[in-house]
């Protein structure tokens, strides 16, 4: 990659966007725990938005679905928990260094990269089995905590967490936004478009997957760190949770719209809440509804949400039209 | 002054997993050349292109550019020693025109404004569609497209691939046109055509048949050539 040729254009142009994700975001984090006095709630929104760009950046760019993307959440979560627990570190590098050992596990998959379609997607999901039987075994236990699971209590501060994981959950939707505006970003785009392509424009897509996939576990890894501080204690079932923490997110990111800036950020937004508001009024038949709901927009929306929105402000915008 | 020898493939031979397609094929491009690749549908032309960037495995021979045995060079290495392969599918359809012009030259964007310009000024139709996706394109535009690509990447070696499939004699003349644009920049160029209006640009033709050389010699010689001259010049 050659980074003195990385912004495609003058950084201070991203500013009007950037501003549009930050406003937003910060008015439903600073706001929403006073309008519905539920902290725990915003603070799962904030890791599921980082999460959704995290996956973002692998899915929506290069086009490659890890099913069993919630590994490194779980790695981070646990990686965090271990130091801190184990080696007394402090919160803030406990979380980096987990988040580090999210990404090291990533390099360790990186023969995955050179599979694609549905190989890549059910050899992460084996990859994610296999860690949640090492993370939950019994012989383990002084280490991982095993099946009963892992507390860091002493370090357990809720407000601090949860100012952390807003400011990060709006930093991973800024790195998204870079990305979109580089040129690593668009390589990534033409390797969803054609990998052979690419190959022939002088771009190793191996190489450049790979940046993407670190990027990626290093994002989940963070979230999953912040995760488990909130919590305090965690099973390992809570982490390495196939339908929240993979295919939830997945879902989020295909409602909002893949390989765009906003739309993971807008559909987990909306999604996120309305999975709280039916798990809150019909809990019995909450999946069923979830499920419903996203056939249908599957089926009518395929792109995602963020063509419509976009549509809709240019017509708000520009009612004449562009120029 | 003999001319240096850019591309030489010696006695190459591809196909698809266990299925050999290209037969012990032997051709050469010299410096500022072009070598027209006849050949009729299934003739291997595609698959002998595609062997020689390396996105088919060699099963034989070696293929040499600028002296340098790149047989078994990975594809990107290839292109950014100055290679370039273009096919009829060399865009990024849901990428617009500009990103999929700034993907020729991704390593490299000195220039890249005057570079766009320049492209604009050969095909002023693309440059209505600047910040439009390549999929709305019509196939004429995709070629022009194409060939845009090529005149950003600066190639010192050009891998053509049937530009003028499915095109108008119009738009083929446009595309010829075009090539002759690199030709006076000295490109060297490797062309695979069943159209004969490409020998305009073309100082050697070589034919392909089943796989094999069947012919190989200089424009003139493929027109005095009376089975070549049938084949693909018109009977007469």
């Amino acid at each position: 990659m050659n980074f003195r040729h990385f912004f495609l254009k003058d950084p201070k142009r991203m500013w009007p966007e950037a501003s549009m994700l930050v406003a937003p975001l910060a008015v439903i984090f600073i706001l929403g725990p006073d309008i519905y006095p539920n902290q725990s709630i915003f603070m799962e929104l904030a890791v599921f938005i980082m999460l959704a760009d995290a996956l973002n950046i692998v899915y929506g760019y290069t086009g490659y679905l890890p099913f069993g993307f919630g590994v490194f959440f779980a790695v981070g979560a646990y990686g965090t928990a271990i130091l801190i627990s184990h080696a007394s570190w402090q919160v803030a590098p406990a979380i980096i260094a987990g988040a580090c050992l999210a990404a090291l596990l990533s390099l360790l998959f990186t023969p995955l990269l050179r599979l694609s379609g549905a190989y890549f997607a059910i050899s992460s999901l084996a990859a994610f089995e296999a860690f949640y039987l090492i993370f939950s075994n019994t012989q383990l236990t002084s280490l991982t905590g095993g099946p009963y699971g892992i507390s860091f209590t002493q370090v357990y501060n809720a407000n601090l967490d949860y100012t952390a994981a807003v400011v990060l959950a709006i930093a991973s939707a800024i790195v998204v936004l870079v990305i979109s505006k580089s040129t690593f970003g668009i390589a990534l785009q033409a390797i969803r478009e054609d990998r052979f392509a690419v190959e022939l424009a002088g771009v190793s897509s191996l190489r450049y997957r790979t940046y993407a996939w670190l990027i990626s576990s290093f994002i989940s890894g963070i979230a999953g760190g912040l995760f488990g501080w909130y919590q305090g204690f965690f099973y390992p079932e809570a982490v390495f949770n196939l339908t929240e923490f993979s295919v939830l997110v997945i879902v989020f990111v295909l409602f909002g719209g893949k390989g765009t800036v906003f739309g993971p950020v807008v559909g987990t937004v909306i999604l996120f809440l309305v999975y709280e508001i039916l798990s809150l009024t019909f809990s019995n038949s909450l999946l069923i509804i979830f499920g419903l709901l996203l056939v249908v927009l599957v089926l009518f929306i395929p792109n995602g949400i963020e063509p419509l929105l976009r549509k809709a402000a240019d017509l708000l915008l520009y009612p004449d039209g562009r120029d | 002054m003999e001319k240096q020898a850019v591309l030489e493939v010696i006695n190459f031979s591809t196909g698809y997993g266990p299925l050999q397609i290209i037969w012990d094929c032997s051709l050469t491009v010299n410096e500022k050349e072009t070598l027209l690749l006849l050949g009729s549908n299934g003739s291997g032309k595609t698959t002998l292109l595609k062997g020689i960037v390396g996105y088919l495995p060699a099963k034989g021979g070696s293929v040499r550019f600028m002296g340098r045995d790149i047989t078994r060079v990975a594809i990107h290495a290839k292109s950014r020693m100055g290679i370039t392969y273009c096919s009829e599918s060399s865009i990024y359809p849901m990428m617009t025109v500009r990103e999929n012009l700034l993907m020729s030259c991704i390593n490299n964007r000195d220039s890249f404004n005057e570079r766009v310009d320049h492209v604009f000024e050969v095909f002023p139709d693309l440059k209505k569609f600047d910040r439009s996706r390549a999929s709305g394109l019509s196939g004429g535009q995709r070629k022009m497209l194409v060939i845009g690509r090529v005149l950003m990447a600066r190639p010192r070696l050009l891998l053509l691939d049937e530009p003028s499939s499915g095109l108008s004699p119009l738009f083929t003349r446009k595309i010829t046109e075009s090539l002759l644009v690199l030709k006076d920049m000295g490109t060297p160029m490797l062309i695979s055509e069943q159209n004969t209006e490409f020998t305009r640009i073309a100082e050697k033709v070589m034919v392909l048949d089943h796989g094999r050389v069947v012919f190989s010699g200089s424009e003139s010689e493929a027109e005095r050539d009376e089975a070549i001259h049938s084949a693909y010049f018109g009977i007469g």
